[in-house]
């Protein structure tokens, strides 16, 4: 059965981050290098830390194959505390859940990471004292309730005092400045402003220090409430039309507190429904969206198709793959958000109105639905620096709830939903779409999608600015330096050498031309041009042509209607939004200016490189985006190399600015599943899918048809 | 996309090319209209649903048009209908008509550059050619069928074993079904062979020297010989056997007509470099399809209603896969969607001689039938095609790869594919050369069956050939060094798709034109 390779008594000792201890370890232990049934795997050791889950085997010692793109702080063999998702034991061939205390040792562990990962451990020829060891301590630590200051980030953050400065020209919004840069360069300053009212957090402690809300609002009315029904504003559009979002007042027992509620809400509607503020669309998302339930049971079902145990599941529930895929409900929902930010869109730019977001505590989808307006509305937030201002100003300092919603902290599971991993599916949905109108590329999107589980960042490990701060100071470590610098995701060299980071870089981004001061003229007009979209909703034209109009659109709905029944069944958006969006798609893109994705069925699609990169099943050699990105690679280097030999001939300008392009061209044929999988091997379905092979068993003949197959593997060989 | 060549606009479609018509009003149902089942109300919207999956939308706004909204109405029903033609080409096509106009004054060199270097497979050269590349020794091309007189539905000539005479080759015939014997349809670098065939004539009762002919044909000296069934379609596991230099692979399929077309296509798809290049494609298509006698006319459903309709869209089927080959190896390609979705279009086109007949006999028969006198003249003229070296005698429809008829130059350029290496014409290197099988002998006949080999007594054996047991051993076994699935890389230029659930998508550029969002 295992073919049994002498375990290697040189001592391995895990690469340790400042700040990281080793809690318990396990020699002997087999992983299983594919869950195919072949057993083939490596024997190592298992070490828990306070940071990670890892498995050092002998190759662990020795470097010689550096990979390509390596990740300097999670290895691909190392599993932080915060990614593990769930944690099963095997007794006897039945998997169980492993929570919390155990009465008996399993002899095999398998983990499933939130990255998507599996890993198998065998512990059969482990001592028992160290499986004991082992198993209860990697479940308590990644698995049990934790204090916020349990965390990694507060022992990383004392142990290796943060001296670099990674903003890498991200805004952090943590500043009042930053706020007053936002409404400068959005040119939302005339009719909003920034506000100092909730320094030291008078107001509220969910929200930022500083944040922006129409002038026309009082510092008594910020106060009033802790800052509910007060509009605050997130964006503003270059037509001057603003995204606002709002929480909600708590559903109130008492009916004169709701009224006197309900009256302050209308005293804010009406102040700023008046000119010089644009007409209000509220939009309440707890009803026009999916609850944070929907969307969490509906992603617990999403990623179950691709945690897979070994090749006979994959192969097994391939038969089922779209039926299951659909029911999973998870493209809905994320087709669902798409076209709501499209209706706000649309709001803001051919109907010159502010759009209200709200919910109860405005967070949550408020956050994925103003990125996404933003990424659409705005190429600045296209760009990698952009993005990631944005990322501040709407989630980090915005408020969202990220310990909460990635429960890093096992406090409550109910807390939970996948709201952040719902905005980067979605904008990976436009990057797919539009690949050249972005600076990012997908493995941006998915790494970024990993640094939730990495708690060295502070970026994803608080709930909101204040907790943050609160923190910050280090109370219990009063002798030491002072507050605690932490490190923010921003920064990729703490997570990728420069080789690696190029892979974020999109080669292909049509980089906005930089305006000259000559022709900043023509670059206003091309500004223009790109609203050429129809306008005429925005006014209503005459009082003859509103009728005509009108009868046409009667016709329209009750010939639309009938036809219809046959043609489209689907629920149609309304007219004016079903207009913006195919003449948009109509003209041809301009990658600058406005963006709308694609949002019928097909073109919503699973993303391949964060959901299928460790499936080997799915691999395709030579084949996928990456055979194509290759190519463009290099035929870049190509030019670049000619374009230094031109500058060289022409003058003596040395050209400094090259970009460094990874070097694909090398290496072989790539996987699809560059450049994350590291395990090249094929598998393939089984000639006789499971279920035939079952009726078969049944039958006599195949025992005497056994006989009659010719083996011809062993000559092929 | 978007191209739709002859058609001036958008809202043009061919009359062929129209799948159902169906009138409503706000007083009525929604009716379907034929040409027997006439409107009985006014028709205030008509939508046409064309089986290029555009969906034309017409509505007759209610000032005074009405009478003409049902005479239009019907009009096209009954067009559509006198527009399929009645039975197989062969039973002359009215309805149907070439164009009598000369063809234009200026001819453009390079227009029709594609198609000079596509072999159309219809002269004695074309096959010498093609054998030439693929360096396939110990095969020979045979005129034996030059007057469709052995095998009607065949193509003139055959590739064949070399050894084996016409004079031999010509008692074979009789024993398979539609007369199409076993022939060579690819040979792989690494020496193994891919044959083609219809299953064997129940009724056949071959005499000894029959016999000899017949296994001299099938089996050669080239050892073992491998049956796959088409009825699984296990494309994978077929170039898994050919690379596993067992040394032939044989489709047989009862007609040979229409899976087998698409299974020897795919495998050549995946193995051949050449192929993946546009004039290779378009070779291949020709070779595979056109020349072998894919019934294009019943399986598109081109015929007219009242007539035996046997549709199934096969060479529509092999378009999508294509189509899912492309996406999983873009860089593998020398045409791209674009081009596979021109070829998509001009299937219901009834324009070319490439879809409009079911075998070489009858493209060669239709240059001499008669205009009925309602001719439809389609803009623009024709050229005439005539590959190099002529053929049977010049067809006057042109054939399907005669882009530059249809498609502006700026269309054409987007059939290629900038990113892919269009594969080599030259002759294919050898591989290693072939080990000799080393079990059987040279009398072995396999049947590859639901991924496991068993031998299969051709019938006129009375009893398989004697040798030892063996165990079952599906040939995927996963992992194991040396084959073709097991090795980290595999052989360059062979593409192994991904046939997971995941890896499979809606070709939907060319499904979904119909939504008014796609258009």
């Amino acid at each position: 059965e295992i073919h049994i390779k002498e375990p290697i008594e040189k001592e391995v000792n895990p690469h340790l981050l400042p700040g990281e201890l080793l809690l318990c370890e396990a020699s002997t232990v087999y992983k299983y290098m594919q869950e195919d049934g072949s057993n083939r795997g490596t024997y190592g050791k298992l070490v828990c830390t306070n940071f990670k889950i890892s498995f050092l085997d002998d190759d662990s010692a020795s470097d010689d194959n550096e990979p390509q793109f390596k990740n300097k702080i999670v290895g691909e063999n190392d599993i932080t505390l915060q990614c593990v998702d769930q944690i099963y034991g095997v007794y006897d061939e039945k998997k169980k859940l492993l929570t919390g205390q155990l009465r008996k040792y399993p002899e095999k562990l398998i983990i499933y990471c939130k990255d998507l990962r599996v890993f198998n451990f065998c512990l059969r020829y482990t001592k028992e004292e160290e499986v004991k060891r082992i198993v209860s301590g990697i479940v308590h630590h990644s698995q049990t309730p934790k204090l916020l200051k349990r965390l990694f980030l507060f022992s990383y953050a004392s142990a290796a005092p943060n001296n670099t400065d990674g903003r890498n020209q991200t805004v952090m919004f943590e500043t009042l400045e930053d706020w007053r840069d936002e409404l400068e360069r959005t040119k939302g300053n005339v009719r909003y402003k920034a506000v100092t009212t909730n320094e030291g957090y008078r107001v509220s402690e969910k929200l930022p220090l500083y944040f922006v809300v129409p002038i026309c609002i009082s510092e008594e009315s910020i106060l009033k409430y802790e800052g509910r029904g007060i509009p605050i504003w997130c964006w503003s559009c270059h037509n001057g039309a603003a995204l606002l979002k709002m929480s909600t007042f708590p559903k109130e027992q008492d009916d004169s507190t709701s009224q006197m509620q309900k009256a302050f809400l209308d005293g804010i509607y009406k102040t700023i429904s008046k000119p010089p503020y644009e007409l209000l669309k509220l939009d309440d998302l707890s009803s026009s969206l999916p609850s944070l339930q929907d969307i969490q049971t509906a992603y617990t079902r999403f990623k179950q198709l691709f945690l897979i145990d070994n090749s006979t599941d994959f192969w097994a529930t391939d038969v089922k793959w779209f039926s299951l895929l659909e029911s999973t409900n998870w493209l809905e929902i994320i087709r669902r958000v798409l076209k709501k930010a499209i209706e706000v869109a649309e709001c803001l730019e051919i109907q010159h109105t502010n759009v209200l977001l709200i919910e109860e505590s405005a967070t949550d989808l408020c956050c994925v639905i103003s990125s996404l307006v933003q990424v659409m509305m705005d190429s600045y937030s296209r760009t990698k620096s952009g993005f990631q201002s944005l990322i501040q100003k709407e989630w980090v300092i915005g408020g969202h709830g990220f310990l909460d919603r990635c429960n890093h902290l096992h406090k409550s599971e109910k807390e939970e939903a996948p709201v952040f991993l719902l905005l980067l599916n979605c904008v990976w949905q436009l990057v797919q779409q539009y690949p050249p109108a972005f600076e990012f590329t997908e493995t941006y999107l998915t790494v970024l999608s990993d640094s939730l589980y990495v708690p060295i960042f502070s970026t994803f490990f608080f709930n909101s600015q204040h907790q943050r701060d609160t923190n910050r100071s280090g109370e219990s470590l009063k002798t030491q330096t002072g507050p605690f610098r932490f490190l923010t995701v921003w920064d990729w060299a703490v997570q990728f050498d420069p080789k690696a980071q190029a892979f974020l870089n999109n080669p292909l981004y049509a980089e906005k031309p930089k305006p000259d001061k000559s022709q900043r003229k023509t670059a206003r007009f091309k500004h223009q041009r790109q609203l050429s979209l129809p306008l005429t909703q925005a006014k209503p034209s005459t009082k003859r042509g509103f009728f005509r109009e009108e009868t046409d659109h009667l016709i329209k709905n009750i010939l639309g209607k009938r036809i219809g029944k046959f043609i489209n069944s689907a629920d149609e958006p309304p007219n004016s939004l079903r207009e913006f969006y195919d003449s948009w798609h109509s003209k041809p893109v301009d990658y600058h200016g406005l963006l709308l994705p694609r949002i019928d069925g097909p073109e919503i699609k699973v993303w391949a490189q964060r959901y299928l990169r460790w499936i080997p099943e799915a691999q395709l050699h030579g084949g996928g985006t990456i055979a194509t990105a290759a190519k463009i690679l290099d035929l870049m280097e190509e030019v670049q190399s000619l374009q230094v030999k031109m500058d060289e001939e022409h003058s003596q300008a040395v050209s400094g600015d090259v970009h460094s392009v990874p070097l694909l061209r090398n290496s072989a044929r790539l996987s699809s599943l560059f450049p994350f999988a590291l395990l090249q091997r094929q598998s393939v379905k089984p000639a006789l899918p499971t279920s035939t092979w079952k009726d078969l068993e049944d039958e006599d003949d195949l025992v005497k048809r056994d006989d009659e197959f010719v083996d011809l593997s062993g000559d092929m060989l | 996309p978007g191209s739709r060549g002859l058609l001036h606009s958008e809202d043009e479609v061919a009359l062929p090319c129209i799948h159902k018509l169906v009138a409503a009003s706000s007083f009525s149902k929604p009716k379907v209209l034929t040409a027997t089942s006439t409107l009985k109300f006014i028709p205030e919207e008509l939508a046409v649903f064309c089986r290029d999956f555009r969906l034309l939308h017409f509505s007759f706004p209610g000032n005074g048009l009405a009478p003409q909204a049902f005479r239009v109405a019907n009009a096209i029903a009954q067009a559509r209908e006198a527009a399929a033609w009645l039975g197989d080409a062969a039973e002359g096509h009215r309805g149907w008509s070439c164009p009598d106009e000369a063809p234009p004054e200026e001819e453009e060199e390079d227009e029709e550059e594609g198609l000079s270097s596509t072999l159309l497979f219809e002269s004695l050269w074309d096959w010498e050619k093609e054998l030439q590349r693929l360096g396939a020794v110990g095969w020979r091309v045979s005129a034996v069928n030059e007057r469709f007189d052995m095998a009607p539905s065949l193509p003139q000539y055959l590739w064949v074993p070399s050894g084996l005479l016409d004079h031999d080759l010509k008692r074979t015939f009789a024993h398979f079904q539609e007369r199409r014997v076993p022939r060579l349809c690819w040979h792989h670098p690494a020496g193994g062979d891919l044959l083609r065939a219809a299953s064997f004539h129940p009724a056949s009762e071959p005499g000894s020297e029959d016999v000899r002919c017949l296994e001299m044909l099938l089996l050669g000296d080239r050892g073992p010989c491998v049956l796959a069934d088409t009825a699984e379609l296990p494309t994978l596991a077929d170039i898994q056997l050919a690379h596993l230099r067992l040394q032939a692979l044989c489709l047989p399929e009862p007609s040979d007509r229409d899976l087998n077309c698409l299974l020897a296509s795919l495998v050549q798809l995946l193995g051949d470099p050449h192929a993946r290049s546009l004039p290779g494609f378009q070779s291949l298509v020709q070779r595979e399809w056109v020349a072998a006698g894919h019934p294009f006319p019943r399986r598109l459903g081109l015929l007219r209603r009242d007539s035996p309709r046997e549709e199934a869209p096969v060479f529509l089927l092999f378009l999508d896969c294509t189509w899912q080959l492309l996406w999983q190896f873009p860089a593998d390609f020398g045409f791209t969607e674009a081009f596979l979705l021109a070829l998509h279009d001009s299937s219901f086109s009834p324009y070319f001689s490439t879809f409009r007949f079911s075998c070489q006999r009858q493209r060669g028969h239709s240059s001499t039938s008669q205009l009925p006198s309602h001719a439809y003249r389609p803009m623009g003229g024709w050229q005439e095609p005539g590959g190099p070296g002529g053929g049977p005698g010049p067809c006057p429809f042109p054939p399907v790869w005669a882009w530059g008829r249809r498609y502006s130059r700026q269309q054409q350029q987007r059939f290629r594919n900038p990113a892919g290496a269009p594969g080599p014409a030259e002759p294919l290197a050898p591989g290693t050369p072939a080990e000799p099988c080393p079990r059987g002998g040279s009398r072995l006949v396999l049947t590859l069956a639901k991924g496991s080999l068993c031998p299969q007594p051709l019938p006129w054996w009375g009893r398989p050939p004697l040798r030892p047991p063996h165990r079952v051993s599906p040939p995927e076994s996963q992992g194991r060094p040396g084959g073709l699935l097991g090795s980290c890389h595999p052989r360059p230029g062979l593409l192994l798709p991904c046939t997971a659930g995941p890896c499979i998508r809606l070709w939907h550029r060319c499904y979904l034109r119909g939504l008014p969002q796609e258009q």
